[in-house]
């Protein structure tokens, strides 16, 4: 099976997030626009209805690195959130308590990841959490 | 100073709105008011990952012309923390004595479910939704279960339907979802998504002759009639077809005489089976072979069924793949390819021929110099 390089699969993905044909509930694109490198990247979340993240929009920050997507991003959330797979001082999500980062496929693509975590947050375990005040930030 | 036009969407809502690309996005929220009716105080806006804030303009967000923006209404009334500029994200007091905004609360919570679409009102009065009878008893559109072959071959002569069906097929949303959905399609990795995806698998789900080629087969191949063999194929008889559509778009000579060489060796197989009356099947059948089981009752439908499908795409493929030119056959290949900036169109044709009609393969093609 062929394989996209890394540069057309970003420039697809900008495109879809510029354009919005993704799903409504996350949204992404480049955090400077003349970065042809593509590595950094802002995504939000829409916190899932029935819980505790519900009418939320969680920042986060993507970055892909120059072996993306054979490896997976690194993410670090920018608005302050308890989940179990987010270190609670930084922010990162931490990739060995994440399996979408943890079993990373070349196939995965950030609209991947935005979704599995805000599918994370609607866990029946995660969902009730108590959340830190909206709007308050990592360092 | 230029004045675009953005795409505003949420939940079901999608409007388009002109501004200067100088406005503030404050005045851009006025502007959508006006259009959705939500006050700007309760928007949020979202562009690539950004949430817009109230101070910056919509230049400096670099959003252009034709791009989307997705709003978000925000529960309470949060005027207080809109002018907020220190960090990426707009506070706005916990909306605890909010319900969920009716674009959150409706269908999200999964992400993609295209099926939502067909109860909102963007679909009335628009849709020509098939009517009850051409279900069967178990909703499926099983012909040999009760529903009517008759209303669905109409249906499928009406080219609205065609168009939707078309435009189904080359949603790529949609395609994941119909993976995602059958198990047989998840097992074959990419190219369930490339096969639905190419022209001849639309072309097969959409073409009333073809629909009927499969029925007429089924019949004289003298399936039970409450078996699970679908006249309309299935994705799951579909499975089968990725292997027979593969060949046959990988090239489609081969395809006719490889379908005739996986039967029983005939110089052609297909003809006497359609020609034959649905009573002689057993001796029309040059399938037969093929089954270890021969024709028996307990014979695995499922398998039966794949095998069908296949089949029935290489017959009805094959020659139609034939008959058009190169240009016709990968118009929206070649397109794609020509905006990527490969404009050799023999080239072109060449590595999408070697790829089976998939554009990302011709690409590889083209990179690696193998045409």
């Amino acid at each position: 099976m062929s394989k996209v390089p890394r540069s057309f699969r970003l420039l697809e993905e900008l495109e879809k997030g510029e354009k919005g044909l993704g799903p409504e509930s996350c949204s992404y694109g480049l955090s400077d626009s003349d970065d042809i490198t593509m590595t950094k990247w802002n995504g939000t979340i829409l916190g899932p209805p029935h819980s505790n993240h519900e009418n939320r929009i969680y920042s986060v920050l993507i970055e892909c690195g120059p072996s993306y997507p054979d490896e997976p991003p690194k993410v670090k959330f920018v608005s302050k959130i308890n989940l179990p797979c987010v270190n609670s001082t930084t922010g990162e999500v931490v990739k060995e308590k994440f399996h979408t980062l943890k079993e990373w496929k070349r196939s995965y693509t950030m609209e991947t990841v935005l979704l599995e975590l805000r599918k994370e947050m609607a866990t029946p375990s995660n969902k009730k959490l108590l959340q830190p005040q909206e709007g308050t930030t990592f360092e | 100073m230029s004045q675009i036009s953005v795409h505003v969407k949420s939940g079901q809502n999608n409007w388009t709105v002109e501004i200067e690309s100088a406005a503030t996005i404050r005045a851009f929220k006025e502007t959508i008011s006006g259009v959705s009716g939500v006050p700007a105080d309760n928007q949020r806006l979202i562009y690539s990952g950004k949430i817009l804030k109230d101070t910056e303009t919509v230049e400096s967000y670099k959003i252009q012309d034709g791009h989307s923006v997705h709003m978000v209404k925000s529960g309470g009334a949060s005027a207080a923390t809109t002018g907020s500029t220190t960090t990426g994200s707009a506070a706005s007091p916990a909306a605890t004595n909010s319900a969920a905004p009716s674009n959150i609360s409706a269908g999200q919570t999964g992400g993609f479910n295209p099926l939502a679409d067909l109860t909102g009102a963007r679909y009335a009065g628009l849709a020509n939704l098939p009517s009850a009878d051409m279900f069967g008893p178990d909703g499926g559109l099983n012909s040999s279960n009760g529903a009517n072959p008759e209303s669905m071959l109409q249906m499928l002569e009406n080219p609205i339907f065609q168009s939707q069906m078309n435009e189904m097929l080359s949603n790529p949303q949609m395609v994941d979802f119909l993976i995602q959905q059958n198990p047989q399609l998840q097992a074959l990795g990419p190219r369930a998504r490339d096969m639905l995806q190419s022209p001849f698998f639309r072309q097969m789900m959409t073409d009333p002759q073809m629909i009927r080629q499969s029925m007429q087969m089924a019949n004289s191949m003298g399936m039970s009639p409450d078996g699970a063999a679908s006249a309309f194929p299935a994705p799951g008889s579909a499975s089968g077809a990725g292997g027979a559509n593969e060949t046959s778009t990988n090239d489609a000579d081969s395809a006719a005489t490889g379908a005739a060489a996986s039967s029983t060796g005939q110089a052609n197989p297909f003809a006497g089976l359609f020609g034959a009356t649905p009573g002689n099947a057993a001796a029309a059948n040059p399938f037969a072979g093929l089954f270890p089981g021969g024709q028996q009752p307990q014979f695995n439908q499922e398998l039966l069924a794949s095998m069908f499908g296949g089949n029935s795409n290489a017959t009805g493929a094959a020659p139609a793949v034939d008959n058009r030119p190169p240009e016709e056959r990968y118009e929206s290949q070649l397109r794609q390819l020509n905006d990527m900036g490969f404009f050799d169109f023999d080239r072109n044709v060449a590595a999408l021929r070697r790829a089976g009609g998939s554009v990302q393969g011709a690409l590889d093609a083209l990179l690696n110099g193998d045409v």
